[in-house]
């Protein structure tokens, strides 16, 4: 059987910021495409940093990162932040437009593409409402739809629901899953929410604290699509376990 | 703000109006009080009635000298604003430029406005042209600093956002760091606008009188000398009331640009 090459291959990754200690110290992973990965680990150590490097937001000290086959350039990303990010002088459809426009696409090709990523999301009701105007889970669809408007091959998510109730979260999660099962880009998504990990991930990686290196890799092989009676099976919280016992051992005592 | 707040301040709205005016009574009261308890001679504290005859009798002077330290303190203002807010953006996009040039805004900012006045007055004279120099030299330093002070201050994410899509400089700078920079600048242009009619006016105060025909404060110089005390009480509640114009056209654009998402001016609903 044909196997597609990683899109995203990480081979001896080192990162130190200037003169400081190592941050990342030996990254090895492989993600093939359609993947959603999640990167958990203690606080501090390196996760962000490990989505920026991706995203070429900052570049490695040492080692290599490759995006599929042979293609030198960077295929398509988005990245979500923790904080949503949004431009409050500009309307929702605006803050969705937003990368689309720097991409010198036409006002009203947004406007439509706007149109439809917030019916994606459930913002069709709000799309010229200002950001100030919107809860906290409402901004954070508003900057899951931004990062979805360019169709992005790769989608870096940085503790995206860190700041939401434990209801939107697991609402939002369940629309991720949704999401990607139709467009099928391959996401990473940090956490430190270890039950989150284990719902919305293929594999879950386990970074130690600095310097950091990925010490357990963990599949998780619950069917798709994943719903609120995955929380509740058996098997969903075995899963739980494993990785908390993993993340156990990684912690600093 | 809660709900409950919001409905207390919705039904002060009559009262925020009849409070100042009752306030404008009792001080009119306490003026006439004061002048009759200390028996105070008209040379020195004329009757509230008194400056406003001496609003009529001036009228055409006054009429006159204010237009030209309107004009001149507009005129010096927008130069300040347009100025300064090109300024600005050289500054933030050429950092050779920005180095150079950093410290002496700072510097300059310093500078006491009566000062300031004195010496633009002394080289230009006194006239329109001294009313706008002042004008200017006042308003173009604060707005630079606070406007390069926004553009600078972007978020670093959002910096992040716009590089992740490859924007061009010019995106960043018109689409992230001038939306940003707005609400910084509008305080600078607040400033700048407080301080144009009073520098103006300074300026003038300081010159004392030459044979030219000057704005409101040189109008104060020649009604002190013709001892026309009510004119001189005349000619600053002017200045006042000019300054207030200033800052409220500020405020109101401020508000034209602002209102759909800045902080401050989210008022209750
Ligand atoms: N721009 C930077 N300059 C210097 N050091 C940095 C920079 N960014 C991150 N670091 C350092 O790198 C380390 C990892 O930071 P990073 O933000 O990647 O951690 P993290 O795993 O995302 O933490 P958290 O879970 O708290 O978000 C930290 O020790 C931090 O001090
Ligand atoms: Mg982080």
């Amino acid at each position: 059987m044909y196997k597609p090459p990683p899109i995203t291959q990480l081979s001896g990754v080192r990162k130190r910021f200037d003169r400081g200690p190592w941050v990342l110290d030996g990254i090895d992973l492989q993600v093939e495409p359609g993947e959603l990965v999640s990167l958990i680990g203690p606080s501090g150590c390196g996760k962000s940093t490990l989505l920026r490097l991706i995203a070429g937001l900052t570049q490695a000290t040492e080692g290599q990162i490759a995006f599929g086959a042979s293609k030198p350039a960077r295929p398509e990303m988005a990245f979500i932040f923790q904080d949503a990010t949004l431009l409050p002088w500009l309307s929702v459809a605006a803050n969705i437009a937003t990368p689309l426009r720097l991409q010198g696409r036409s006002r009203e090709e947004c406007r439509g593409i706007a149109e439809r990523l917030a019916e994606l999301v459930h913002l069709e009701s709000v799309l010229d409402f200002y950001p100030r105007q919107l809860s906290g889970g409402m901004q954070m669809r508003v900057s899951l739809a931004r990062a979805l408007s360019t169709s992005p091959q790769i989608l870096l998510m940085d503790e995206p629901f860190g700041a939401l109730d434990a209801i939107s979260r697991n609402r939002l999660n369940e629309e991720l899953l949704a999401i990607q099962a139709r467009e099928r880009w391959t996401g990473f998504f940090v956490t430190h929410s270890v039950n989150e990990a284990v719902f919305l991930s293929n594999r879950i990686f386990i970074l130690s604290p600095l310097p950091s290196r990925i010490t357990n890799e963990i599949r998780i092989d619950l069917p798709f699509p994943r719903t609120q009676q995955t929380r509740d099976s058996r098997a969903f919280q075995d899963y739980v376990v494993e990785a908390n016992a993993a993340l156990q051992t990684v912690l600093p005592k | 703000m809660n709900p409950e707040t919001r409905r207390n301040r919705r039904n002060d709205r009559g009262l925020r109006f009849l409070l100042p005016f009752l306030t404008g009574l009792l001080l009119i009261a306490l003026w006439y009080g004061i002048k009759a308890l200390f028996n105070l001679h008209d040379y020195i504290l004329p009757a509230p009635h008194q400056v406003l005859q001496a609003f009529a009798a001036e009228s055409d002077t006054l009429l006159r000298a204010t237009l030209m330290t309107f004009s001149g303190a507009f005129l010096g203002f927008l130069a300040a604003v347009i100025l300064g807010a090109a300024m600005a953006l050289l500054m933030v996009s050429f950092r050779y430029l920005r180095y150079s040039l950093y410290p002496f805004v700072i510097f300059m900012q310093m500078s006491p406005i009566i000062a300031t006045a004195a010496i633009v007055v002394i080289i230009f004279d006194v006239g329109l042209q001294s009313v706008v120099m002042i004008a200017f030299l006042i308003g173009f330093f604060p707005i630079v600093a606070s406007a390069l002070q926004g553009l600078r201050s972007v978020p670093e994410r959002h910096l992040e956002l716009f590089k992740l899509y490859r924007s061009k400089p010019w995106q960043e700078l018109f689409w992230l760091r001038v939306p940003y920079a707005l609400p910084y600048f509008f305080t600078g242009a607040k400033i700048a606008a407080t301080l144009a009619v009073i520098g103006s006016v300074t300026g003038e105060i300081f010159a004392g009188s030459t044979d030219g025909s000057g704005g409101l404060g040189f109008m104060i110089i020649v009604y002190k000398s013709e001892l026309k005390i009510s004119a001189i009480y005349a000619a600053t509640l002017i200045c006042c009331v000019l300054g207030f114009l200033f800052v409220s056209l500020v405020l109101y654009l401020r508000w034209i640009c602002l209102r759909h998402w800045h902080d401050s001016l989210i008022t209750a609903e």
